[in-house]
């Protein structure tokens, strides 16, 4: 919701041109002991929570030297604009000793997931959206919508098409890749942050790739599928930091369309569109939807990430049914 | 269980301090009833497909629908950097304040 009640409103962009913006995950931030962590759990301890432990979400300004200047957690912009104009004060008062980042600073972070990003794989960016209930889609979307990214290797890229690609193939999309879609991607986030399917919650995954031209050596393909995901409610994905407090009852059901060409040559998607409509039942801790569990429309659209689009992990890339994927050593 | 309240309540009426109580009393099993459902739904299988249909005729009306309007991607007009030391890296470069947007989920991703 800060995206669009703070970071769309026409001051903040302005405004926001007088610092250096970044974003970042704040669990790993708030909870990590490597160097990065620990620079943020220093000014963010002095920050609105003024404790140390716990959530840190909130905006922060801070000089390169880790010294905090504003901090706050509103969706309210005019309370973020005045914060920022009054750090931009306490910035322009601040002596010229105690603004730059200290001579030999490591902030290198022991490990992050965009480390595993798969170059020349297939990179989607997705969009989930709670749909109009009487299925016109020429309504106007609602306000609420979440997006996600979705990661293949270059390998599993090459996978979502036959080996021998020609025109009047039909192949089926290989099992764990249809999981990752149906477990990772087709939950019901629109609201707010969700849990993942166990593998064995997903009832039905199937997605048939149909080969409909090929010309040269790009190959136009047309995808039809269908998933259910249900989860009866015990957690059933082992002692990980996704387990909640409780049992959480809910599901997604969806049938997808989609077309996409892929270039031999080059081995890479150069077109990827897919949607899935369904139904999604059912709340999490965090997904508002305690107040609307009964079944309703959902819709989620997939496309190619587009040129210079930034490196971000999918939301559960820690639980990611990829064995490419690196790792933590801290086990995080 | 929730007739026999509502005859219950009706029988009160003739009385108002128990008719109140037998109201409360109604009120409380409309909402365990409501709250039985729901858990009840939760746990049953999918609900049946509805009304949308998806084919070569209206993919890319649903597209269309799906896809983020400009105005709801106006907050990417700010050049956000995607880590906090990117960002505190580049601000000593170029002599600025830090602006850090942190949310559990990256904000340029899943929130």
């Amino acid at each position: 919701m800060g995206r669009r009640s703070v970071w769309s409103d026409p001051r903040l962009i302005k405004i926001a041109s007088r610092f250096v913006p970044a974003t970042d995950e704040v669990w790993r931030l708030q909870r990590g002991n490597d160097d990065e962590c620990r620079f943020f759990q220093r000014f963010a301890d002095q920050g609105h929570y003024q404790r140390s432990g716990g959530t840190r979400q909130g905006i922060y300004v801070c000089a390169p030297s880790g010294k905090l200047l504003a901090s706050g957690n509103t969706l309210n912009a005019d309370r973020v604009l005045a914060m920022l104009q009054q750090a931009l004060e306490k910035w322009k008062a601040l002596p010229d000793g105690e603004r730059g980042l200290p001579a030999g600073a490591n902030l290198k972070p022991a490990h992050r997931w965009e480390d595993s990003f798969p170059s020349g794989g297939l990179v989607l960016v997705s969009t989930h959206r709670d749909l109009p209930p009487d299925g016109d889609p020429a309504a106007r979307a609602g306000d609420r919508w979440n997006r996600d990214h979705v990661w293949f290797s270059q390998n599993e890229a090459r996978q979502w098409l036959p080996a021998d690609p020609r025109p009047g193939r039909t192949h089926r999309l290989p099992k764990n890749l249809a999981l990752r879609l149906a477990r990772f991607h087709l939950v019901d986030n629109v609201r707010g942050q969700t849990l993942p399917f166990a593998a064995e919650e997903v009832r039905a995954a199937r997605l048939e790739v149909q080969v409909t031209e090929r010309t040269d050596a790009q190959v136009r393909l047309k995808i039809r599928g269908a998933t259910h995901a249900r989860a009866d409610g015990p957690w059933r994905m082992g002692d990980i930091h996704w387990k909640p407090p409780r049992e959480y009852p809910r599901g997604v059901t969806t049938r997808l369309l989609g077309r996409a060409t892929y270039d031999l040559e080059r081995g890479v998607f150069i077109e990827f569109e897919l949607v899935a409509l369904g139904q999604r039942w059912g709340f999490t801790q965090n997904n508002a939807r305690r107040g609307n569990a009964e079944s309703s429309p959902i819709g989620f659209f997939f496309s190619l990430a587009p040129a210079g689009e930034p490196r971000i992990a999918p939301a559960f890339i820690d639980v990611y049914n990829a064995d490419w994927v690196v790792r933590p050593e801290t086990g995080d | 269980m929730l007739s026999t309240f509502v005859r219950a309540a009706t029988r009160s009426l003739r009385f108002p301090a128990a008719g109140i109580l037998a109201a409360a009393l109604l009120v409380a099993a409309s909402a365990q009833e409501s709250s039985r459902r729901e858990s009840a739904h939760a746990s049953t299988a999918a609900p049946a497909p509805g009304r949308f249909e998806l084919d070569d005729g209206n993919f890319a009306a649903w597209r269309a629908h799906l896809q983020p309007r400009p105005a709801e991607l106006a907050w990417l007009r700010i050049p956000w950097l995607t880590t906090l030391g990117d960002g505190i890296v580049r601000a000593d470069a170029q002599t600025k304040p830090l602006l850090l947007w942190v949310m559990n989920g990256h904000p340029l991703g899943c929130t």
